[in-house]
């Protein structure tokens, strides 16, 4: 039984069809890719592991229970955490307080959920910013920020959607780094890229999908030499 | 944690001030308005819990007010029971009826959600209005009795000034305590981004179901502390949209979301209403006119509500 | 004589229907192009009403003369109105659009009441049967239909199409369906949307104010009339679904005979209970309306 497994997963819009019969198992403790062009799937796989949409066929299971089709917020309970690719801070609130609202789940009172909240924002570098409204940071600043957040729910998986996108050299860097000690600390690591030098770097394994099918899976080395990759990038005119 | 003692010899001093106010200066009619400030101040907190803090704007609130004031005044005109044993029953029954109306109702957003809320209050209005068991379009007058506690009764506004006075206190009390628990960071993570919030565990129905009912409780303390003072309950006096919508204005004109918002709102707009409905008779509402005035004003010009002067004031003062 | 109590209520419930779907559609375009619901919406249908009372009463004029003065002025207050009121709050968060809506209905409809105390007014007679042309009623198959009420109907339908026609073959109307659509993409093409929402809420009150115009021949005038209408209006236009006047029609003319019906036989009073009712039916059963795109 496979930490998280995805059988056949089916979702449709009206005509589109956004994920395709998708299968894949994703083991405990480890880092998986998911690339694949614009339109791809990508992100509605995100969005259904999560609950947010319900797949037409298929199901996906978690420690060997059933959670496709749940709610989110029965799903984060399960221990699944995530990242949204266009980044959905609490603009009006302060850093801390985003955080606050991630350790509610576990922290009883407030004094508690703002003891670990600080903890998170030490992990990711944010603590000497924590009384700034979140609206007024950076865009890096505001992913490490949702990536703090979802930390705080204390999840088992954590799913990141397009963390790097817009940051500079050396904020990758530094996302690389937070990405490995985040699994380091026994968090599994589903995330979705399209900066290669990242994903190249950490995952373990990637899969691709393309047009809302898996096209293939296995080590970066292996994704980047199969011809049915590169044209799925080149085709599209796809440049990283 | 740094020491808050300025802030606390503020309230302390406020709190103070407020008691020995009536010893004081005991004139009815200043009293009547004291009354009348606290009185709104503690509905208005009410609907800032839904309306400020939840963001679901409700121009029907006054609902809740109304049962709770028609349920501890039918069990003391019928059955002798105290207002004060008729106040457990109107919070339970006003609570459980904000809790059965939010399951469908919170699923609206925005102008449905308004629009719902104030056709529901009318529609239960109607309802009342000609149901006879509760005296129909009349209402219930509650007879003059022996002043006592046991009554709710006095001949001076004095114990009622005290009596709303407290219930003010208590709801401010719950007010402060959940915006510094889970309750109030979960319901501020809805009304930012409730997709944001459902990822991280919240659920949205339950949460705003929780402060509903605390919401519809406190309303209840106004709806059964006005049925004793005035001494009458009937569809159109406590029912009444007016009511409804003086709830959502003052806590909108001065700071939704905040603890001192509905407050510093009914400071404002309780004084002027009373004034201008003595000064200008009976020449029925246009002190309402006037009110309208003053919120497309805030509206256009301030919608975080007059607070906002106060909270810059604080960071000037801070920083200088 | 059951049955044609009942196909008397049908009469009056579709005639009346086709009054309210005029006003409904008033508050449509409105929030069609701009998203912003007019709480005041019922309380333009007041002033319209008393304006065509007052033309009456002091000029004489017969609400058919009076109408386009009516229409005229209304017309200027919607585009006052959005001058002076809705256009600062565009950018606002939606809670200061509410607010700001509502505050004016407060200041119209207690102004109104200020002004003109709390009686209730009808028309008189001689005004609602224009001037006597249409004395008594009209006999069909042994219904009455009395003739105010199918005038204002008429008229009703008539404007409705000219409004429908607009939207579909006038220039302006194609922009005004354009910036409901897509604001920017009209902004791209060279609409000036400014001036879009001006039209917008000019043309919507102008609705208002001929339908209260013709409201006014069969119903009574008071200052607090304008609550329920912004009610009725509201249902009408969530049963008929966004951006559809026929739509709108239909829920009109089941709004009206609600009215109509449940007036009869179940109680007056609970006219507004059994509309609310059909509002929430639909609202949760089918959230886009009978009519609506989904």
């Amino acid at each position: 039984m496979a930490f998280l497994e995805i059988r056949d997963l089916t979702k449709q819009f009206g005509g589109l069809v956004a994920n395709n019969n998708i299968t894949f198992d994703v083991l405990e403790g480890e880092i998986i890719g998911v690339i694949g062009p614009n339109g791809a799937g990508k992100t509605t796989l995100f969005n259904c592991i999560t609950g947010v949409y319900r797949p037409n066929r298929g199901s996906i299971l978690f420690k060997g229970e059933k959670i496709s089709g749940l709610r989110p917020y029965e799903i984060c309970k399960y221990g699944i955490a995530r990242t949204f690719q266009l980044i959905q801070v609490f603009s009006d609130m302060t850093c801390l307080e985003n955080v606050v609202v991630g350790t509610f789940l576990k922290a009883k009172h407030l004094d508690q959920a703002k003891e670990r909240a600080l903890r998170f924002l030490q992990r990711l570098n944010l603590l000497e910013k924590k009384d700034i409204l979140a609206g007024n940071l950076t865009l890096a600043d505001r992913k490490k920020l949702e990536v703090a957040r979802a930390l705080a729910t204390e999840p088992e998986l954590l799913l990141l959607d397009e963390v790097a996108g817009g940051l500079n050299t050396s904020e990758v860097l530094e996302f690389i780094e937070v990405v490995r000690g985040i699994n380091r600390s026994g968090i599994t690591i589903i995330l979705i890229e399209h900066v290669m030098e990242a994903v190249m770097n950490i995952a373990g394994r990637i899969v691709v999908l393309d047009g809302g099918k898996k096209i293939t899976e296995g080590s970066p080395q292996q994704v980047a030499s199969d011809p049915q990759v590169i044209e799925a990038y080149l085709g599209e005119g796809y440049r990283a | 944690m740094k020491p808050h003692w300025k802030r606390s010899i503020l309230y302390g001093g406020a709190i103070l001030l407020s008691l020995i106010l009536p010893l004081i200066y005991p004139r009815p009619f200043f009293l009547h308005v004291l009354i009348m400030f606290f009185l709104y101040s503690l509905l208005s907190e009410s609907w800032n819990i839904i309306g400020g803090y939840a963001g679901q704007i409700s121009f029907g609130h006054a609902l809740y007010f109304g049962l709770a004031a028609y349920v501890s005044t039918f069990l003391f005109v019928r059955f002798g029971i105290t207002p004060w044993l008729g106040l457990v029953a109107a919070i339970s029954v006003a609570s459980a009826a904000g809790l059965l109306a939010g399951i469908p109702f919170f699923r609206l957003r925005g102008h449905y959600f308004a629009i719902g809320t104030i056709g529901l209050t009318e529609a239960i209005a109607v309802l009342v209005n000609e149901w006879e068991l509760v005296g129909g379009a009349v209402g219930i007058y509650i007879p003059m009795l022996e002043p006592s506690i046991a009554h709710f009764q006095w001949k001076s506004r004095i114990p009622y000034y005290y009596v709303v006075f407290g219930f003010l206190v208590i709801s401010m009390v719950i007010v402060h305590r959940i915006e510094r628990s889970r309750l109030g960071y979960y319901l501020r993570a809805i009304k930012m981004n409730e997709a944001a919030a459902v990822s991280l565990g919240i659920n949205p129905l339950k949460v705003k179901e929780i402060a509903m009912a605390i919401s519809c409780g406190i309303a209840a303390l106004g709806g059964v502390f006005y049925a004793q003072y005035t001494l009458y309950v009937a569809p159109d006096t406590v029912m009444a949209l007016q009511i409804s919508v003086d709830m959502a204005v003052i806590t909108l004109v001065g700071g939704a979301g905040t603890l001192f918002g509905p407050i510093i709102g009914a400071a404002i707009l309780i004084p002027l209403a009373e004034i201008l409905r003595v000064y200008l008779g009976k020449v029925g509402t246009l002190h309402i006119a006037i009110f309208g005035m003053i919120v497309m004003f805030v509206a256009i010009f301030q919608p975080s509500g007059i607070i906002i002067y106060f909270q810059r004031l604080r960071r000037w003062k801070r920083e200088v | 004589m059951e049955g044609s109590i009942f196909l008397q209520c049908i009469i009056s419930g579709i005639l009346m229907g086709g009054v309210f779907a005029l006003i409904a559609i008033g508050l449509s375009i409105i929030w069609g192009v701009m998203e912003i619901v007019n709480f005041a919406h019922g309380d333009f249908m007041m002033i319209a009403m008393f304006i065509t009372l007052g033309l009456f009463q002091y000029l004489g004029l017969i609400p058919i003369f009076s109408l386009p003065i009516t229409a005229a002025i209304l017309f200027g207050l919607g585009v006052v109105t959005y001058r002076l009121i809705i256009r600062p709050v565009i950018k606002a968060p939606m809670v200061a659009q509410i607010v700001v809506t509502f505050g004016l209905l407060l200041f119209i409809r207690n102004m109104g009441q200020f002004i003109f105390k709390a009686d209730f007014r009808t028309l008189p007679a001689k005004a609602a049967t224009l001037d006597g042309w249409l004395g008594g009623s009209i006999n069909v198959y042994g219904l009455m239909i009395p003739p105010p009420k199918l005038v204002a109907f008429i008229l009703s339908l008539i404007f409705i199409i000219l409004v429908d026609q607009f939207f579909k073959r006038t220039t302006v109307g194609m922009a005004l369906r354009a910036t409901a659509q897509n604001r920017k993409a009209s902004q791209l093409v060279g609409v000036d949307v400014d001036r879009m929402y001006e039209l917008s809420w000019g043309l919507g009150i102008l609705c208002v104010g001929i339908g209260g115009a013709l409201l006014s021949l069969f119903h009574y005038i008071h200052p607090e009339v304008g609550l329920v209408f912004t009610l009725f209006s509201f249902i009408i236009v969530t049963l008929g679904g966004f951006g559809s006047i026929w739509g709108a029609f239909a829920g009109g003319l089941i709004i009206g005979l609600a009215e109509s019906i449940g007036g009869v036989y179940i109680a007056p009073a609970y006219k507004f209970a059994v509309a609310f009712i059909i509002f929430i039916v639909v609202l949760f059963v089918r959230p886009q309306g009978l009519f609506g795109e989904g």
